[in-house]
């Protein structure tokens, strides 16, 4: 090879790299590469080159505290066996200038890594493989995000799951926020919501406060509108379903719709008779409601509804610190509903009832008035937030002496004949206790 | 030779936790080593980015057919591979003109020379060191800070084929100094 060929090499591998190659020059590059094995070894030099410029550069330039990229944790790697240890905490797969500014705001224990809260970065993918990292974008959206987490940053504004949990929270100027998954495409209308892509298998996306508009993946036809409460799963064939409970605490902001509960939770899960039979959900604007498991999560202050603002108050000394469910208040007007919770141990069960109405038969029968009540401060949403009503439910207790499942009824016993003679009360409360 | 396409999988199995962590952990190391593989067959990095991306996704999804202690770099490359073919494939995307053949060619050939790129990686960090100050503030505000060309030249008053000849200058100075550190080594 003469110095004139590898020149015109060299101008041929720059023009493409350059973006600016014309087609004639394109047809030249194959037609080289296709003839010469020296030049296709100088090609793969170029590619290498192309690449490891931008890796050590991000390396050089990046603060000790921010996640390296790739090359650098593989070169590491390669050096010591020993930094397999690394790949196991948090790191981000790779760079891109084209990546999507971020703070770092929490990292928790489990995801042992390179990122502390207060680094800021700019990435288009991270993947993590354990552990929970809370993060807000350049455009104001907060997320947390559990592991094992496959992300894309694909703008401010939009973020493509491929696996792992996310909870949003977007605020007002991340309305239009969009998170998708293998399955769905989920429109922000101002809110806090969930979307869980951990299983292979199906997506679920659950709404804590606000509204959300749902796509099955491909989809222009809207799927659902998602209002606080509500919830849907989506499977890969294409079948979407109501998720029925969501277990999960306020304080760590974790949730999960799956199937398997907390170690340590007495309610392990809550169904209904309307999530059964496909014909009779129809019928019920509840068709999209989920209940809301909260180990341990009972006190003053504490939501009392998953899809309301309302809350439980002088909640009894005895009574903080219980598993709570968070029933839904559409509910409140259904007199036929059967409520089954699952209890993983022997416990002291409690139903809030509203006083102002007839106490429903099931729960004169099965349970025992303990005289004491709860205060429900009922917000409505037309308050702005503010305490319209405190109204006292009467605490009914029963003692489940074995694990298993407890059917409870619903508010009212009967079509109310004349609706005048029932206030319209809010949905009864379930608490459960472990017995000493 | 690049074995057969693997056929997608209408409902990819679940994967245990294990069997993620040894997901991200395989791919994590892989990488670098992937993303100049596809590079080699797109001719650009963005677009092997985007590539390696949708490649990313679909392992994720296949991952289940992994068996665990066999060659990952082997099974990600043929993902890629075909990855790569779609992309070329579609036109208007593409930067390059490679047919099937010449495509088989330079995956056949990478995908064994690709896993030498740390030897490389290396080398290009002493070059890169001998670059003048303005040089590596060309390539730092061009790779790293990902300004484009164009907008560099009309901060600086200048056509934008002088800091393509700048940065051709400088992609050919590294390419020879690094074919002169790698024969080094090697003798």
């Amino acid at each position: 090879m003469n110095d004139d060929t590898r020149t015109e090499w060299h101008a041929l591998f720059n023009a493409v790299l350059n973006g600016i190659a014309t087609d004639v020059e394109q047809r030249q590059l194959a037609t080289l590469l296709k003839s010469s094995a020296e030049a296709r070894q100088l090609w793969f030099l170029y590619g290498d080159n192309e690449c490891g410029l931008a890796e050590l550069n991000a390396a050089s330039r990046a603060p000790a505290t921010v996640v390296r990229p790739a090359f650098w944790t593989a070169r590491r790697a390669l050096a010591a066996a020993a930094a397999l240890v690394f790949f196991l905490g948090l790191s981000a797969l790779w760079w891109s200038r084209r990546g999507v500014e971020m703070e770092v705001l929490r990292v928790s224990e489990s995801a042992v890594g390179r990122w502390k809260a207060g680094d800021t970065m700019r990435a288009r993918h991270l993947t993590w493989v354990r552990g929970t990292v809370e993060m807000r974008l350049a455009s104001g959206v907060r997320l947390k995000v559990e592991a094992p987490a496959v992300l894309e940053f694909v703008g401010p504004m939009e973020l493509r799951v491929v696996a792992g949990k996310v909870t949003a929270d977007v605020g007002e100027a991340g309305k239009g926020f969009v998170i998708e998954t293998p399955e769905t495409r989920v429109v922000d209308l101002g809110t806090v919501f969930g979307v869980d892509a951990s299983s292979t298998a199906r997506t679920d996306v659950v709404v804590f406060k606000g509204q959300v508009e749902l796509f099955q993946k491909g989809a222009k036809e809207r799927l659902a509108l998602l209002n606080q409460g509500e919830g849907m799963r989506v499977e890969k064939n294409r079948r979407a379903s109501r998720i029925v409970s969501v277990t999960g605490s306020d304080e760590s902001g974790s949730w999960s719709a799956q199937e398997r509960p907390p170690e340590n939770a007495i309610i392990t899960a809550v169904g209904d008779s309307m999530s059964a039979n496909d014909e009779e959900a129809k019928l019920w604007p509840s068709l999209r409601n989920f209940y809301r498991i909260v180990p341990g999560g009972l006190g003053d202050g504490a939501l009392a509804f998953a899809d309301a603002e309302d809350e439980w108050s002088n909640v009894p000394d005895a009574l903080i610190g219980a598993d709570q469910v968070r029933t839904f208040v559409v509910d409140s007007q259904n007199w036929w509903m059967k409520l089954t919770v699952e209890l993983s141990r022997p416990c002291e069960l409690f139903v809030f009832v509203d006083q102002r109405n007839p106490v429903p038969h099931w729960v004169r029968n099965e349970f025992t008035d303990t005289g004491k009540t709860v205060t429900l401060d009922f917000k409505p949403s037309q308050a702005g937030g503010r305490v319209a009503k405190q109204l006292p439910y009467a605490i009914w207790r029963r003692v489940v002496e074995k694990p298993g499942a407890v059917t409870l009824g619903a508010p009212y016993d009967n079509p109310p004949a004349d609706k005048r003679s029932f206030n319209p009360n809010r949905m009864f409360g379930v608490a459960a206790k472990a017995l000493r | 030779m690049v074995p057969e396409e693997p056929q997608p999988s209408p409902t990819p199995p679940g994967l245990s936790p294990e069997r993620q962590e040894l997901f991200v952990r395989e791919l994590n190391g892989a990488h670098a080593l992937l993303l100049r593989y596809v590079l080699s067959l797109v001719g650009n990095r963005h677009d092997a980015e985007d590539v390696l991306q949708r490649a990313s996704v679909v392992m994720w999804r296949r991952f289940g057919t992994f068996e665990p202690g066999t060659d990952f770099i082997a099974w990600a490359t043929t993902v890629a591979f075909y990855e790569a073919r779609n992309f070329l494939r579609v036109a208007g995307r593409a930067r390059v003109e490679f047919d099937d053949e010449l495509l088989q060619t330079l995956a056949d050939e990478r995908a064994q020379q690709v896993r030498r790129w740390p030897a490389r990686m290396e080398a290009l960090e002493i070059c890169v060191e001998k670059l003048e100050p303005a040089q590596r503030e060309l390539v730092d505000a061009i790779y790293t800070r990902g300004v484009e060309p164009a907008e560099i030249a009309r901060q600086q008053g200048r056509a934008v084929q002088t800091l393509y000849n700048k940065l051709n200058f400088i992609r050919r100075a590294l390419a020879e100094c690094v074919q002169r550190q790698m024969a080094e080594a090697a003798s």
